[in-house]
């Protein structure tokens, strides 16, 4: 047995409809009492519902009790179903139409009420802001915590029936890949896939969290925490699924101005949960100090990459048993973990990357426009590519971009063109940080050796400095930058090493 | 020693009167998963999924009436089944797990007025999954 999945919600497994009653749905409305179930699997029903569409683009917020034993359900998706009459000024016709809402986020006080928002995912030719007079509600439910027999105790917790085993005579495929971005401008999210089969019916949610581990004997160790993103009954009870990390489930979105000018604060830690929402904690202890700029609680991808870029962090998202993006510097020599011959497989390949001739970072600066403009001349390497005015609050201020580059003074001859790798949309980058991170670029620039090996895993993730010997007497040292797990009765992965250096052994 | 079929075989818990087993052979597969392969020192690393096993068989017919052959050769190519729960000898007791067939292979050894003799059949069986402790049974 080498791996388990241990979905984090509790809940099972069965789904369930149930319809309600809606009088009207284009202002603030009343939803009368539960009609009744659509087929006999209902388990559950609602009182006491109101409900409220706004918006051109339907969004729809439902506050309902649950009258059942069930706690915290997971709803997947509300489906409004419209009969009847559409008014309009230039027709009246008949009309039947289903809208689908996706279910954004859903919460459940302990008083029992339900508070379900979704937003509009799709429409059969309905308008959102006319009128249509009968419609029914559907909303997809699945059933909170039922736990069963536990099936196994990790670290001191329970897992129960979402806890699914892969053992000699239930070998599935399962396949997960991590890794970062060693340059620090982006954050990569990583994926899991797997393949089950255990002879029972299950219902993955959509979003819905599960923490992946490899296990080795006695030896457990975690692999990440991946979020459901898509799962597909294959055939029976055999489903395949594919899931992506914490920085998978961020939407991607413009970034906001406010990020870049006002407090000084640095990020540690990113909290998530299922449902894409996210909170921040700021604390002053990574390395880098100068970061300047409002750090906004709501992020979204961009504005992390932006953190990352500024800080020289990557995002560490296979943290234990919790739902949050990490943020750590690459691991350096001073931490390097030896990966023995015995678990080093045949058949590492060295190769190159594209020589780059330099780094080029683009910076911003402002200054109140009440004081004199800055006249001040610039050396080359630092040059004043543009300049332009806005207004914060009654004061006009004058913001002017600037461009530092870095030559690569280790690239080959063959590489004449200029071909730099460049920084040019980070607003966190300012006159006090500008040099660290160009410098810190032009440090991963001149790391372009790469090394792909196949390990047997022991707990290395990306980041980790490693040494690995190869078969021709060497031992390459460097960061883990990506990982592709191949889990089996025993876990490998294949490994990619950002080198730092090739030293002949003794 | 020629054995009766009952002893040896069974199929989906069913024995056929007259179909007699004149030769059977067991084979076993250690298979490894993905990451079997050899380490920098040169040592295996072994990824084993488990131990599958074969059963190869002839079958003399020769005493068998000819509707119970071709009703069991019809059930043994049929396709509209994956697998079929087998019984096989093993040891002092008997394997019992899912099966499939991989090969059959007859010889039409007579026509006659009373229809076609089919004899000679070979059969090979192929283990679904790998055999645990269970599988193995005393009856």
């Amino acid at each position: 047995m080498s791996v388990l999945i241990q979905f984090k919600s509790k809940r099972i497994i069965d789904k369930n409809r149930v319809s309600i009653a809606l009088s009207d749905f284009s202002e603030d409305v009343y939803i009368g009492d539960l009609l009744g179930a659509t087929d006999n699997r209902v388990i559950t029903n609602f009182s006491d519902a109101t409900g409220k569409f706004s918006g051109y683009t339907p969004r729809l917020e439902l506050s309902l009790r649950l009258n059942s034993i069930y706690e915290a359900p997971y709803i997947e998706k509300v489906v409004l179903h419209v009969t009847g009459e559409e008014s309009a000024e230039y027709e009246i016709c008949l009309y039947s139409g289903i809208i689908m809402y996706a279910v954004k986020h859903v919460e459940t006080t302990a008083s029992g009420r339900t508070t379900i928002s979704a937003e509009f995912s799709e429409s059969d030719h309905l308008y959102p802001g006319r009128n249509y007079n009968t419609t029914k509600i559907e909303i997809n439910i699945i059933s909170a915590a039922n736990k069963g027999s536990a099936t196994a105790t990790i670290a001191g917790v329970e897992l129960y029936t979402r806890a699914l085993k892969f053992d000699s005579t239930n070998t599935q495929k399962c396949k997960a890949t991590v890794e970062i971005d060693p340059s620090c401008l982006s954050i990569p999210s990583n994926s899991a896939t797997f393949t089950i089969d255990d002879g029972r019916v299950h219902t993955f949610g959509q979003r819905e969290p599960f923490d992946l581990y490899s296990i080795s004997g006695e030896k457990i160790q975690i692999i990440g925490t991946f979020y459901v993103v898509t799962s597909r009954i294959l055939s029976g009870t055999t489903y395949q699924i594919e899931a992506t990390d914490a920085v998978g489930i961020l939407t991607d979105g413009k970034l906001t101005g406010d990020i870049y000018y006002g407090k000084i604060g640095t990020i540690d830690l990113i909290d998530i949960t299922a449902s894409g929402k996210v909170s921040a904690s700021i604390m002053p202890n990574l390395p880098v100090k100068e970061l300047k700029g409002i750090v906004e609680i709501d992020m979204i991808r961009d504005k992390l990459a932006q953190i990352c870029a500024a800080t020289g962090t990557i995002c560490d998202t296979t943290q234990v048993a919790e739902s949050y993006i990490g943020f750590d510097v690459l691991k350096t020599s001073d931490a390097c973990k030896e990966i023995p011959a015995s678990r080093t497989y045949i058949g590492g390949s060295l190769s190159e990357e594209d020589e780059k001739s330099g780094v080029s970072v683009t910076y911003r600066s402002f200054k109140s426009l009440l004081f004199s403009d800055d006249d001040s001349e610039y050396d080359e390497a630092r040059r004043c590519n543009a300049y332009g005015s806005l207004l914060a609050g009654l004061t006009k201020v004058c913001m002017k971009e600037y461009t530092y580059r870095l030559t690569n003074d280790e690239m080959s001859s063959k590489a004449d063109a200029v071909n730099d790798l460049e920084l040019s949309d980070c607003y966190l980058i300012s006159e006090l940080n500008y040099q660290v991170v160009a410098e810190r670029l032009l440090a991963y620039v001149k790391r372009n050796m790469r090394y792909k090996v196949k390990i047997l895993w022991d707990g290395e993730k990306p980041g980790d400095y490693v040494s690995v010997p190869t078969a021709n007497g060497e031992v390459i040292k460097g960061n883990i930058i990506r990982m592709d797990f191949i889990l089996s009765t025993k876990t490998a992965a294949e490994i990619e090493i950002m080198v730092d250096s090739v030293e002949e052994t003794t | 020693m020629v054995k009766s079929l009952d002893n040896v075989f069974m199929m989906d818990n069913k024995s056929y009167v007259g179909l007699v087993v004149t030769s059977l052979k067991r084979g076993c597969s250690i298979l490894d998963g993905d990451n079997v392969g050899r380490n920098l020192n040169g040592s295996m690393i072994r990824d084993i999924i488990g131990s599958f096993f074969t059963y190869e068989m002839e079958i003399d017919a020769s005493g068998c009436d000819k509707d119970i052959y071709d009703n069991f050769y019809e059930k043994i190519t049929t396709t509209s089944v994956e697998s079929h729960l087998c019984r096989f000898a093993y040891g002092q007791k008997y394997l019992k797990q899912q099966m499939y067939v991989a090969e059959a292979q007859d010889e039409l050894q007579r026509c006659a007025p009373d229809g076609n003799h089919w004899g000679k059949l070979t059969i090979k069986f192929v283990a679904m999954d790998p055999t645990v402790e269970s599988m193995k049974v005393t009856s």
